[in-house]
């Protein structure tokens, strides 16, 4: 416990850490306040105000569908850190065991699942997202799972990593010289010993998933059309951003205020948790 | 060394026939075929199935699998569904755009990245330690950013410029790549339009290994000037920035050299959305046409293109590694290329 | 950006090739007509074509034996000069121009046209494969006969209307081809097409631009171009930049939000011209209570077309009276769109013993825009709301293209939105096509099938009599507004824009854009 009060200190002095806390800080505020501080309904088209600079009662100005940008990108919020979550989520489930089991059992059968991973890494993330939404189609599930899988692999080579190490420990030798099952043992010694450069992997990886999701949205890939997620807001509006600024300026700012906030957060964490590692 | 490349490359192979495994099974994995793509709304059943067994749709996936590893090694990657011409043609004449746009973006982001990096290094003390607090900030912005987004913000803001631009005069390509065409053709006027036409998209795609370079090159750099050595070197009262150039920066640019190859793989990745938003003719406008309208032999194609680069990329990053320190070439596995992933955002630290 | 770069080398391409010299010359550079649309052509083999952008390049290079006239929609002799009907109706025979070579020097003769049919219809013909699309349009022709090297003979099936046979033969499925250059290659034909046209295409640069060059050869004169380069720029404001800087001199695929802007642009003249298409509101007619004509013409009720007009396109559309548009089939004088009635429309499902609220259907939309509804997923958001006033609940579906036409073909859908761009300015080509009960599974959406109607849109093909035909293609509408099957929304209006002083481009109504007569003013 007063390791933990202890790293939280070492977070909030650093300044990165500061800024990043504020920044997720903001974005979460936004996700759960949404409909308190969206002016507008996100979904509510006003075809007699489309293109609307900001002002006046659009303080973002509207879409090419008349929508209010403000509250989209409010709502957006929303959307993205669902999208991060479920994603770093799958990535974990699928990435830790397939890296603990690769780590502990060894043999063929870590040649088999690390050599899967390898496949998984021959692609850029944004490829192997957008190559899996092509096939699923588009959708916030697919999207995060998508985005999921391409991260999964990190989990992956993490977790195994830590298992080879710490297996090699006498307490873990001990313990399995005393008989004590795999399951047991890798859940009770390896995981915790494990789960410091994993929270920084998870931090890292909802700015990726953040960036990613937007990209395949941008890119006509990701959420269902009308959606409101930041992304897709672009690519919904593609022929209007040049000559209205105002779609393409906000939402976008919104992807790199929250990607900036996981890394400034993720910097910090890193420190927070190996404060010997300081540049 | 020749065994350990060797032994590395044929690790390779299963990682491409995986590729190729997954981008096969994967579309048959939801309804929907190339036939219903083929004709849209005007299509009978008879004529969607005639086409997908035309297409070989229907023959059972391993079969599938054979005849596309088969073709793939006597130079036959299929034909593209929406275009309906050799995917190894298309594939052909987008490469050299592709590879223009990542060029230049290197030229951009290797340079500009170590300088920004030793600048913030040796920005020790107060005031200079002003500019490393703004360069760090501004790399971390760059990792942050999303490709696309400032692509559309040069577009805005800087495009008018380009809209002026007259017609030029004509030109056969002899390489592909517009610049080097140009000068090759000896045409002062049509480089200048070439390179500027180059510019924006360079600038846009080199912005996050740029970043990550430069963050690397700032760590490597402090590293290396708190040993001995530099110290020793400091105390014969040779100067600091001498020391750090003579001394210091050829240690430091060993891990530079490895994320720097690692980053230039990553820009296949930042090219499908930087090529998207400039309507670039590359590899990754290619990919992404081919996935929005399911064009399989076509995304197939792109994408193994794709796994060769990345894993040649990885695999000359792990080679040089392995030059620089023998101990690896004894540990086996992955090297640090394949320790450090993709190459994102996680990838300066 | 890079297509900049590719254009300044396309235009110059015109001028050095007027071999003044130096090249560049302000009159040189007036020779090259310069026109962006949305994307890349995909094949220029006339059989193989089904988008728009390749039939706006083979247009220029091909011909068929007949053609739409420059203004509506009536059929003028082309590469055939005249034409006999058999008083049985089933013997065709075409006299064909003579003098005429394919862009390679090749002949124009019947061999060509037998050659092209045989290629279309035959299954074992060495040339046709999978690809060959439209083959349905042909299948009442029996056999195509060589009389002498210019008159061939056509042997039908059945005695179909004039209108339609000659229809279907203005269509790009039926642009003449050369057999021995299609022979010789015919996988390649697709990128380096042979026609008789107007134009001969020089280069194609896949996804960037097609070059195409005048053929002095041609018989209706040469073109008063020298070149006409057609570039593929994905986004519209990239386009409508182009064309308000002059470096492009015509577009097409305005957004109905930005033509209001063009207008106001100096230099710039907005095109509006009525087309050939629909979009639709499908029933589908197996699934209980849509089984129920009166069901469905309560739901019919419910919509608002002018809403969609206004709000999806700006004004820039016809409200549906009938599913066939009015450039096709003329509705009958003073006829206008269905009103919307909520009263009435609770009453007829009060009649069937339904409540509204008790309703709920899925309502699929198209994952992405079709030329015949820009923005389907807000239409579908509209028609949502509209019925939801009726009280009747939609929950909107939509799936990756292929997978929505794969799983509306069968049947998996409530009400779905779809449409169609005609190939042939025929109502058989509307009508038939959507709802005899042959082409469930196919095109048609409805699952709809009442056999009366059936034997009327066969009796009506075959009908000899133009105005009689009219007439019962009229009828059948109007017996289509009682059965409902489908909703017809609107007729979207073809938006294109120019540079002032351009003349001689013109949207036709079967969207095709023809070069020939295009010229700059005289400065």
């Amino acid at each position: 416990m007063r390791a933990g009060g202890r790293r939280l200190g070492i977070l909030l002095r650093s300044p990165q850490g500061m800024m990043g806390l504020l920044l997720v800080g903001a974005l979460v505020l936004a996700a759960v306040a949404a409909p308190e501080l969206a002016p507008h309904d996100p979904h509510l088209s006003r075809p007699a105000h489309a293109l609307a600079p900001p002002g006046g009662s659009f303080p973002l100005g509207t879409d090419a569908l008349g929508q209010d940008i403000a509250s989209r990108v409010l709502w957006g919020a929303r959307v993205s850190i669902a999208i991060a979550l479920g994603a770093v989520a799958v990535a974990a489930l699928v990435g830790v065991p397939v890296g603990a089991v690769a780590g502990w059992v060894g043999g063929w059968l870590e040649g088999l699942l690390m050599r899967l991973v390898d496949v998984m890494m021959a692609l850029p993330s944004i490829v192997l997202a957008l190559t899996i939404t092509a096939v699923l189609g588009r959708g916030i599930d697919n999207v995060i799972l998508a985005v999921g899988l391409a991260e999964a692999p990190r989990f992956a080579r993490q977790m195994r990593a830590a298992v080879l190490e710490l297996k090699a420990r006498d307490f873990v030798l001990a313990s399995r010289a005393l008989g004590a099952g795999a399951l047991r043992l890798v859940v009770l010694h390896v995981l915790p010993g494990a789960l410091p450069p994993l929270i920084v992997i998870a931090t890292l990886g909802l700015g990726t998933a953040v960036l990613d999701a937007a990209g395949l949205g941008f890119l006509g890939l990701g959420a269902e059309p009308g959606t409101p997620e930041w992304g897709t807001m672009l690519s919904d509006n593609v022929d209007y951003l040049r000559d209205y600024p105002w779609i393409c300026l906000y939402p976008g700012l919104a992807i790199a205020l929250s990607v900036l906030g996981f890394n400034l957060l993720g910097d910090g964490v890193q420190k927070a948790l190996d404060p010997r590692q300081s540049p | 060394m020749v065994v350990y490349a060797l032994r590395r490359l044929c690790q390779a192979v299963p990682v491409l026939l995986g590729v190729s495994l997954v981008v096969v099974l994967a579309a048959h994995l939801v309804p929907g075929s190339p036939g219903e793509s083929f004709v849209g709304e005007k299509g009978t059943p008879e004529k969607i199935r005639e086409l997908n067994e035309a297409l070989g749709w229907y023959d059972p996936l391993p079969v599938q699998w054979v005849r596309y590893v088969w073709g793939a090694l006597h130079g036959d990657l299929g034909r593209s569904f929406a275009s309906r011409r050799p995917v190894v043609d298309e594939l052909g004449e987008r490469i050299p755009a592709t590879v223009e746009l990542a060029l230049a973006a290197a030229l951009i982001a290797v340079p500009l990245g170590i300088g920004a990096g030793v600048a913030a290094a040796l920005a020790h003390r107060f005031p200079w330690s002003l500019l490393d607090h703004g360069l760090s900030a501004l790399a971390l912005a760059g990792i942050s950013f999303p490709v696309f987004w400032l692509g559309l913000l040069l577009q805005i803001y800087v495009y008018p410029a380009q809209q002026r631009l007259g017609p030029l005069s004509v030109l056969e390509p002899v390489t592909g790549l517009y610049v080097l065409d140009a000068a090759l053709a000896g045409d002062a006027a049509l480089l200048a339009d070439a390179a500027l036409h180059l510019a924006l998209p360079a600038v846009a795609l080199a912005t996050i290994p740029l970043a990550i370079i430069a963050r690397m090159t700032r760590a490597s750099m402090r590293e290396v000037l708190a040993q001995d050595y530099i110290r020793t070197a400091r105390a014969k009262g040779l100067g600091r920035v001498r020391v750090a150039l003579r001394h210091a920066l050829r240690n430091a640019l060993v891990p530079v050299v490895t994320v720097s190859g690692v980053q230039l793989a990553a820009l296949l990745g930042g090219a499908v959305l930087t090529e998207t938003v400039f309507q670039w003719p590359g590899l990754g406008t290619y990919i992404v046409r081919a996935a929005q309208k399911k064009d399989l032999p076509a995304l197939q194609g792109a994408v193994l293109v794709v796994a060769v680069v990345f894993v040649l990329a990885n695999l000359a990053v792990d080679l040089a590694y392995a030059w620089l320190d023998p101990r690896i070439r004894a540990g086996g596995g992955g090297g640090p290329a394949a320790a450090r992933g993709g190459g994102g955002a996680g990838g300066a630290r | 950006m890079r297509w900049a770069a590719a254009l300044g080398a396309a235009l110059l391409a015109g001028s050095g090739c007027d071999c003044t010299g130096g090249g560049g010359s302000a009159a040189a550079r007036q020779a090259v007509f310069v026109y962006a649309r949305g994307a890349d052509a995909v094949t220029l083999d006339p059989q193989k074509i089904d988008d728009g952008e390749s039939v706006l390049v083979a247009a220029n290079l091909f011909e068929g034996l007949v053609r739409y006239a420059e203004e509506g929609v009536a059929l003028e002799p082309a590469l055939a000069t005249r034409w006999e009907r058999s008083s049985d109706g089933l013997r065709w025979t075409f006299e064909l121009r003579s003098g005429v070579r394919f862009h390679d020097g090749e002949p124009f003769d019947a061999e060509a046209v037998a050659y092209t049919f045989r290629r279309i219809l035959d299954p074992q013909h060495p040339q046709h494969d999978a690809e060959i699309l439209n083959e349905a349009l042909y299948a009442d022709i029996a056999a195509v006969e060589v009389l002498d090297p210019h008159r061939v003979r056509f042997r039908l099936r059945r005695p179909v209307a004039p209108e339609l046979f000659l229809g279907n033969l203005a269509v790009y499925t039926a642009f003449i081809v050369p057999p021995r250059a299609l022979a010789r290659d015919p996988v390649g034909f697709g990128r380096r097409p042979v026609g008789t046209g107007p134009f001969i295409l020089e280069r194609w640069q896949a996804d960037q631009r097609i070059e195409l060059r005048a053929n002095p050869q041609y018989w209706g004169g040469a073109p008063a171009i020298e070149r006409a380069v057609v570039l593929a720029i994905k986004e519209n404001s990239s386009r409508r930049q182009l064309l308000e800087s002059g470096q492009v001199h015509a577009i097409d695929g305005v957004n109905p939000v930005d033509v209001e802007r063009l207008r106001g642009l100096p230099g710039v003249e907005v095109l509006v011209e009525p087309g050939m298409s629909v979009g639709y509101l499908a029933f589908n007619c197996r699934r209980p209570p849509l089984d129920r004509p009166e069901v469905r013409r309560a739901l019919a009720l419910a919509i608002d077309r002018e809403a969609i007009v206004r709000l999806n396109f700006h004004g820039l559309a016809a409200p549906a009276v009938q599913i066939t548009p009015p450039s096709v089939l003329p509705p009958p004088a003073g006829a206008a769109p269905p009103r919307r009635d909520l009263a009435q429309a609770r009453r007829l499902l009060a009649g069937a013993g339904l409540a509204p609220e008790a309703l709920r259907f899925t309502l699929w939309a198209m994952p992405n825009p079709r030329p015949y509804l820009p923005e389907p997923k807000k239409t579908a958001q509209l028609i949502q709301d509209q019925l939801g006033e009726l009280g009747v609940r939609c929950e909107i579906v939509t799936y990756p293209w292929d997978v929505y036409l794969n799983k509306t073909r069968q049947g998996e859908h409530d009400l779905c939105l779809l449409g169609w761009t005609a190939d042939v300015a025929d109502p058989d080509n509307f009508l038939f096509v959507f709802f005899h009960s042959a082409n469930r599974g196919g095109t048609n959406f409805s699952f709809f099938s009442d056999a009366a109607l059936d034997e009327r849109l066969v009796a009506a093909q075959l009908e000899g009599d133009p105005a009689a035909r009219r007439r019962s293609y009229l009828e059948i509408e109007a017996r289509l507004r009682e059965l409902v099957p489908l909703v017809p929304l609107v007729h979207p209006q073809q938006l294109g824009a120019q540079r002032a002083g351009l003349r001689g481009l013109r949207l036709h109504p079967t969207g095709r854009k023809l070069f020939h007569r295009v010229q700059f003013a005289e400065p």
